[in-house]
């Protein structure tokens, strides 16, 4: 087919052309980094945290008596929560801590390491109780906590910390780090590490969602305490069922909550359900508008041009030569835009991954991107296409 | 070069069955030059489109060349149109995005011919309607008359037996009309066989022969004055309108 006066004409109708050219460009690029964004959520989504999930409950205790502003009081109570609860039938752990998986976030701080010479970010969390055993986590290295780890005095820092073993990857490689120390950013309460997670994830904001340090200190004061308790496989109902009835009965000056963390992990993961239901739906509409786009251009032209179709056929293009003409006109115009689309892309996933936490973009996505918009610019021009095949040659001898 | 026997031709819609063609029966020698007049609505242009095979018949026997080409498939006619036929066009049917270069070369690069043959074939035939300096020129930056000539140029450089032309000088005034139909005689004098459909007496009677159509029958036949051999038709061509 001869590309030659096909593109020569199409000069002629730059505006038409530009439009539609632009519309491709941009479908492209919109639609891959939301190809790219679905990707990353549903990996996100495939992210194990480590723990044993669908067994761990929670309870929030938020005192309203004034006994409740002595520490001693305070730590009495928490105590006493604790045996409390694991004294409930089909509870196999418990701790006080301010960690709950799959919240979405959580608390962190920068610190600096021994033998690393940046300051890194990563969560940090107290513990006091079984942590271990509340979380079902398993160690890599090193040791729980024990009660001699917590300080008696609570003023005083604590000196022993567990962490992920990603952040031991990242501060000191493939090594064994048990007995090494990590301190805050000024050098301050240094804290021997003690023990290694064998696996750990908790979604936050900075990409620090593999990296965490629990200290064995007292996640608890005045405004509350927060507990992970670890049920028996299928005793999940009844330990939820219990667990207020428990409390109320070590201090009833409290309001309590209690949920369960498959329910937290559900609601974190419906955002991602969601932008994965808006970004699908972007792609269908834009799709759509791109092919009804090309059908609508391509459709216009063979409107347009029935009698240059019909002379064409009289000076003896066959149908084959009509179909091919439009199919090649398409083929130019969805080359160009698609050309442009993938810049666009690299240049939308450029800015995507400089503001957002965005994945950047594989070169295969964008492949895929340009097979099925070549193939979508191809359907849409088929119908008008053949439309302008099935033009008589004797509309040449018509005087309109 | 054309003889059709007893051609039929109806129109139909869901409620109304036009006759165009009623037993219509026409023989042109090869190297005629054959107007072809009536009214409005006689099926003058019914008898081109069939003639020219844009369009089909429903009965009768039409031989064209030498072969009969009433059963032919879509791609066979495209073939024998595109190799055989040459059309003139009333409105000059020229591509309007295309330059008169390109324009030219339509017909040439549907014969699949290389582009050394085309781009000689194009140089030649528009040397021979004088147009050699309007290649690069779009249609709409040439006048009426200029237009039909790139139009007969894209015929000359197809080197076709025979020439249909419809109404070739109906858009243009009688100055450009006599131009086009000097260019005509020329083309036929070389022993291209032209059939006309015209309205203008004036460029009838420049025919060697004049039917009438009426009601979708040949009305009246005159005896050909003139008749060219066969093997003179395209031979000459070339150096005769040189």
């Amino acid at each position: 087919m001869p590309i030659g006066p096909i593109v020569r004409a199409m000069k002629h109708n730059r505006t038409r052309f530009a439009l539609i050219i632009f519309e491709i460009a941009i479908t492209l690029a919109i639609v891959t980094n939301a190809v790219n964004m679905i990707l990353a959520q549903r990996e996100q989504m495939k992210k194990t945290s480590g723990f044993d999930d669908d067994n761990i409950l929670w309870a929030s205790a938020v005192p309203f008596a004034p006994e409740f502003k002595e520490q001693s009081y305070i730590e009495n109570v928490v105590m006493g929560d604790l045996r409390a609860i694991r004294a409930i039938p089909g509870v196999k752990a418990v701790a006080a801590t301010g960690f709950l998986p799959w919240q979405g976030g959580g608390s962190s701080g920068t610190m600096k390491a021994e033998g690393y010479p940046d300051k890194f970010q990563a969560q940090t969390y107290g513990a006091r109780g079984d942590l271990l055993g509340a979380l079902g986590a398993k160690l890599k290295y090193g040791r729980a906590f024990t009660e001699n780890d917590t300080p008696v005095d609570p003023n005083e820092s604590t000196k022993v910390c567990i962490i992920s073993s990603k952040l031991s990857e990242k501060l000191w490689g493939k090594a064994n780090p048990i007995g090494r120390v990590i301190t805050s950013t000024e050098g301050q309460t240094p804290r021997t590490v003690v023990g290694v997670l064998d696996e750990f994830y908790n979604p936050y904001s900075w990409n620090i969602g593999d990296y965490v340090r629990f200290t064995p200190g007292r996640a608890y004061d005045g405004t509350g305490s927060f507990y992970l308790i670890r049920s028996e496989p299928g005793a999940s109902k009844s330990v939820a069922d219990a667990l207020e009835k428990t409390l109320v009965k070590v201090n009833a000056g409290r309001v309590f909550r209690v949920g369960t963390v498959p329910q937290v992990k559900e609601r974190y993961f419906s955002g991602n359900t969601l932008v994965i239901r808006a970004m699908t739906a972007v792609i269908v509409v834009l799709v759509f508008i791109t092919a009804l786009g090309i059908l609508g251009i391509t459709s216009l032209a063979v409107a347009e041009r029935t009698k240059q179709i019909g002379t064409r056929r009289a000076l003896g293009a066959t149908k084959g030569d009509i179909l091919k003409h439009f199919l090649t006109e398409n083929w130019i115009v969805t080359s160009i835009g698609l050309f442009l689309g993938i810049i666009a892309t690299y240049a939308l996933n450029f800015f995507l991954v400089s503001q957002l936490t965005d994945t950047k973009m594989p070169w295969y996505l964008v492949g895929v991107g340009v097979v099925l918009l070549w193939l979508n610019g191809l359907v849409a021009t088929i119908p008008p296409a053949l439309r302008a095949a099935s033009v008589s040659p004797a509309i040449a001898t018509r005087t309109v | 070069m054309l003889e059709m026997k007893n051609i039929k031709k109806v129109y139909r819609t869901d409620t109304i069955q036009t006759h165009a063609l009623e037993d219509f029966s026409l023989l042109v020698e090869s190297g005629e030059f054959v107007s072809v007049m009536g009214p409005s609505g006689s099926g003058k242009t019914t008898f081109l489109n069939v003639a020219g095979l844009l369009d089909t018949f429903d009965s009768g026997t039409y031989i064209l060349d030498g072969k009969d080409v009433s059963k032919l498939s879509d791609s066979e006619m495209s073939r024998i149109r595109n190799r055989a036929i040459g059309f003139v066009f009333q409105s000059f049917n020229l591509i309007p995005d295309l330059n008169v270069f390109d324009n030219v070369d339509v017909p040439l690069r549907y014969r699949g011919l290389g582009a050394a043959d085309r781009k000689q074939r194009i140089e030649r035939a528009l040397d021979l309607v004088g147009l050699s300096s309007r290649a690069k020129h779009l249609p709409s930056q040439l006048s009426g008359g200029q237009q039909q000539r790139v139009a007969v140029a894209r015929v000359l450089a197809g080197d076709p037996k025979l020439i249909l032309a419809d109404e070739p000088t109906g858009n243009l005034d009688s100055l450009m009309a006599r131009e086009i139909m000097d260019l005509l005689d020329r083309i036929n004098a070389s022993g291209t066989t032209i059939v006309m459909v015209t309205h203008s007496p004036e460029c009838a009677v420049r025919a060697q022969r004049q039917i009438h159509v009426l009601d979708g029958r040949v009305v009246d036949l005159e005896t050909p004055r003139i008749s060219l051999a066969r093997n003179e038709v395209s031979a000459g061509m070339a150096s005769t309108l040189g």
